[in-house]
């Protein structure tokens, strides 16, 4: 096989590495192509829903790179003749899609993937028997139906834009390219097939000079350079190196441009003089393991003319994650004329052509270790992948492996971490709806003339109200076999009995269901247990809730069964809950004349006092909340801050209760309604929170006992308070 | 560098050698050094061997100086007083390849006495 196939450089890119790029980079109908995954392939009649379990790659000899989708419990809705479902659907679809360089602007090509030439077959001989027994009774055969939906989902794949990957190349043509930037004269991209995929890569061929522009035969190069365990490759020619890092790298060593070298890198034949000896050639080749360096020099003095031949040897090592090269350097080989016994001749033998031979060595081989390492693989893969995966050649996403070197190239061995995210698909369903308030009418209203602790006694102006509600609810799903079927019950939080609701629409009554209201003001408001009424309306799978405003402020328990599209019921893990707490504020109170703010104002001013006095016995503590501001906090806030409040065990910690009551509103009662893990936080905190904050059950069990013991502490502190106080608030 | 006595050591050359060459002063030597260079230049390390130790050469290669020779010799090339058998020696016996060679176009540079 060949390493190089004739080209300057040949970077490869592996199977696995490419197909992380595909899922990190490519979209189809909007998702990533990250299985699992879901989408929708509309077409004529019909539409596809199709759930991808995986996605493999396959790189083919003819440039064209195989995506393979395999895809389970996916349906077909044919609406046109007779309406039908098809499903389950199971099998593979694969999408050949030709890989090109197109021109990204500039003289940038990037590597990008023709999904208008795309071909797709599909397979799926698991399901003949489903798509049989679906299409009884319609004209259509199967045959019909798998020539119909390779059609829609080829029409639908070719649709897609062409997806360019983070790949691209400076390509400059009828000129010398560089290294530092990559520049090339020519590049083409071609895939590296192989019947194993671990021996697949995709490479890019490029030369680098204009004299070589036309060179290389990609077919020539049969097998992938990519170790195993290694994700790409960068190999550069002999002449190559030579060109655009070799003498470059003398140049900079004499401080002088590569014309100005002499052989075999500039055209300075008289040569060029390096610490008092003329170096009058130089020259690279590849060994096995080893970069051979010659050259000559000459040298000549008052008594003698010298002249001599060097060789040494330039080893490159990967070092941690560095490249680090090591000089070997023979004796230089000297003939010396003198035209009498001449003593500074000797001098000249027994060191100084060998210093300066050495000199010129040890920089270049710094500078090639600089170039190789610093730049050449640093833009081998292109910029768009530096900038993509944060891909540098030393640090960062991609490291060096190792590195070789035989009589045809040298080759860098990397390793390049792609970022994929895990899919955001998963196995759910869940029910989800909100209420809305649909009308109110005003039920009473008058003063109310009560003390907030801080405040003088005022009257403040109210309005009860009557709210018309709508609960909206549905069930939304990932990966699930659609379309879906689903019927609803409803029961109150007490009662284990169930009510379904039946047909397209109707009315229940749930029984003994606890419910709030708002009057009287001074109470905070009264609880009711009692039957309920509710009308409902479905929708295919979306269900409406209306309450009776006169039944005051309660919650009700809604919970879906669902079947696919097989009319199987729906189950699985957490993620499957196909429930949810319905919340209907039927009555409700305003109270105006600035009541809201003077409320703010004393539950901060407790909060001040009570954070002094929890300061005194411990600086820390979660989950004291004796103010929390009114905007619709969650249930256990609220629910905390009662409970806090309540712990204080002074007065004005339990007027305040009944304030909060009324300042927060719905936002009270909703908390008040909530089930027990609502109200305690630890459905919102053990699903969410703790999951954030990566919080342990046990430690806010903790937490909670610590609070307690602290909550005791307050209490003792703000009674002590509260007696200091106590002749100011008489006087007022 | 000493010598025994101030005659020309008349032994005969070993047999392969070259002919032994008797030279009684420095002008003589002048005289006889295309012969003398073609010799240096026979003798493996010729070159290198008579920047070590010209004397030592000489003797090798069959020219046989008189201690008048040596003296004035010695007196046109002072720097040869400091000169070391051993290092000679280790050149001379050598069966490795030198990287240096030194090709000798003329004995000492031209000065009067």
């Amino acid at each position: 096989m060949s390493l190089l196939a004739g080209f300057d450089f040949v970077s490869e890119i592996s199977n696995a590495t490419l197909l992380a790029l595909i899922k990190s980079n490519m979209t189809i109908g909007g998702v990533q192509v990250n299985p699992p995954f879901e989408v929708t392939v509309p077409f004529a009649g019909a539409s596809a829903h199709m759930i991808v379990d995986d996605l493999t790659l396959d790189l083919n000899d003819d440039d064209t790179m195989s995506l393979n989708f395999a895809f389970s419990q996916s349906s077909v809705t044919v609406q046109a003749p007779v309406p039908r479902v098809i499903c389950p659907l199971a099998g593979n679809m694969s999408v050949r899609i030709p890989l090109t360089l197109v021109p990204s602007g500039g003289n940038t090509q990037q590597v990008s993937a023709n999904m208008g030439a795309a071909t797709v077959t599909l397979s799926m001989p698991q399901s003949e028997q489903t798509i049989t027994n679906a299409l009884a009774g319609t004209n259509i055969t199967s045959a019909q139906f798998q020539t119909m939906a390779l059609q829609g989902v080829t029409d639908f794949v070719r649709s897609v834009p062409n997806v360019s990957f983070p790949l691209s190349f400076n390509v400059v043509p009828n000129v010398n390219g560089s290294i530092a930037p990559l520049q090339f004269s020519s590049l083409q991209v071609h895939c590296i097939g192989n019947s194993n995929r671990s021996l697949q890569a995709l490479g890019l061929f490029g030369n680098l000079l204009a004299s070589t522009q036309n060179n290389g035969n990609h077919t020539e190069k049969t097998s992938t350079a990519i170790q195993a365990g290694r994700d790409a490759a960068v190999s550069f020619s002999p002449g190559a190196f030579h060109s655009l890092i070799f003498c470059p790298a003398v140049g900079t060593a004499l401080g002088m441009g590569v014309g100005s070298l002499p052989p075999s890198c500039g055209g300075s034949t008289g040569g060029v003089s390096v610490n008092g000896i003329k170096l009058m050639s130089i020259s690279d080749s590849f060994g096995n393991g080893q970069i051979n360096i010659n050259g000559s020099v000459k040298d000549s003095g008052f008594c003698y003319d010298a002249s001599g031949t060097f060789s040494g040897n330039i080893k490159l090592s990967v070092n941690g994650n560095a490249l680090t090269p090591s000089i070997s350097m023979d004796e230089p080989d000297v003939t010396i004329d003198i035209p009498f016994l001449c003593y500074l001749a000797a001098g000249v033998v027994l060191g100084p052509i060998g210093v300066a031979t050495l000199f010129v060595i040890d920089h270049v081989a710094d500078d090639i270790a600089d170039k190789i390492a610093g730049t050449a693989l640093n833009k081998a893969l292109g910029g768009g992948v530096i900038g993509a995966v944060g891909l540098s050649a030393l640090s960062g996403s991609a490291s060096f492996a190792s590195l070789s070197i035989t009589p045809e190239g040298l080759t860098l061995q990397g390793n390049i971490k792609v970022s994929v995210k895990n899919s955001s698909f998963k196995k759910s369903l869940l029910l989800k709806g909100s209420t809305t308030t649909s009308s109110e009418n005003i039920a009473s209203s008058g003063k109310w003339h009560t003390q907030i602790w801080c405040k003088p006694a005022k009257d403040y102006p109210y309005t009860e109200i009557l709210q018309n509600q709508v609960a909206t609810y549905d069930v939304t799903s990932q990966l699930m076999a659609t379309p879906l079927s689903v019927s609803y019950t409803l029961r109150s939080i007490t009662s284990p009995v169930a009510i379904p609701l039946t047909g397209t629409s109707g009315a229940v009554d749930i029984p003994d269901v606890t419910c709030t209201y708002a009057a009287p003001l001074s109470t905070g408001g009264a609880k009711v247990t009692q039957s309920v009424h509710l009308e409902y309306q479905l929708n295919g799978t979306a269900l409406q809730l209306r309450n009776r405003p006169e039944d005051g402020n309660f919650a009700v328990y809604l919970e879906a069964t669902v079947r696919d599209c097989t009319g199987a019921v729906v189950t699985g893990g957490s993620s499957v809950s196909p429930k949810a707490w319905v919340y209907f504020d039927g009555n409700a109170v305003v109270i105006g004349g600035g009541y809201e703010a003077d409320y703010q104002e004393c539950a901060a001013q407790m909060k001040e006092l009570g954070d002094k006095i929890k300061n005194k016995y411990k600086p820390e503590d979660l989950y004291v909340e004796p103010w929390v501001p009114i905007n619709f906090p969650p249930e256990y806030r609220v629910y905390e801050q009662i409970r806090v409040l309540k712990a204080m065990g002074v007065r004005e910690a339990q007027e305040m209760i009944l304030h909060s009551r009324l300042a927060h509103g719905s936002g009270f009662t909703r908390a008040f309604h909530a089930p027990a893990d609502v109200r305690t936080g630890r459905e919102t905190r053990a699903s969410q929170e703790v999951d954030s904050y990566r919080i342990t059950e046990t430690e806010i069990r903790s937490q909670l006992v610590m609070l307690t013991n602290q909550l005791l502490q307050m209490q003792r502190g703000l009674v002590s308070k509260s007696s200091e106080r106590a002749p100011n608030k008489r006087s007022r | 560098m000493s010598s025994r006595n101030d005659q020309p050591d008349r032994r005969p050359a070993p047999a392969g050698a070259e002919r032994r060459l008797e030279i009684g002063s420095y002008d003589e030597l002048i005289r006889n050094e295309p012969e003398i260079l073609r010799r240096i230049k026979a003798m493996p390390n010729g070159g290198a061997l008579f920047l070590i130790n010209p004397f030592l050469l000489f003797e090798d290669i069959g020219v046989v100086l008189s201690d008048t020779a040596k003296r004035e010799v010695l007196t046109a090339e002072p720097r040869l007083a400091g000169l070391s058998a051993i290092p000679y020696r280790a050149l001379k016996t050598s069966r490795s390849r030198q990287n240096y060679r030194v090709n000798v176009r003329g004995l000492f540079e031209r000065r009067s006495l």
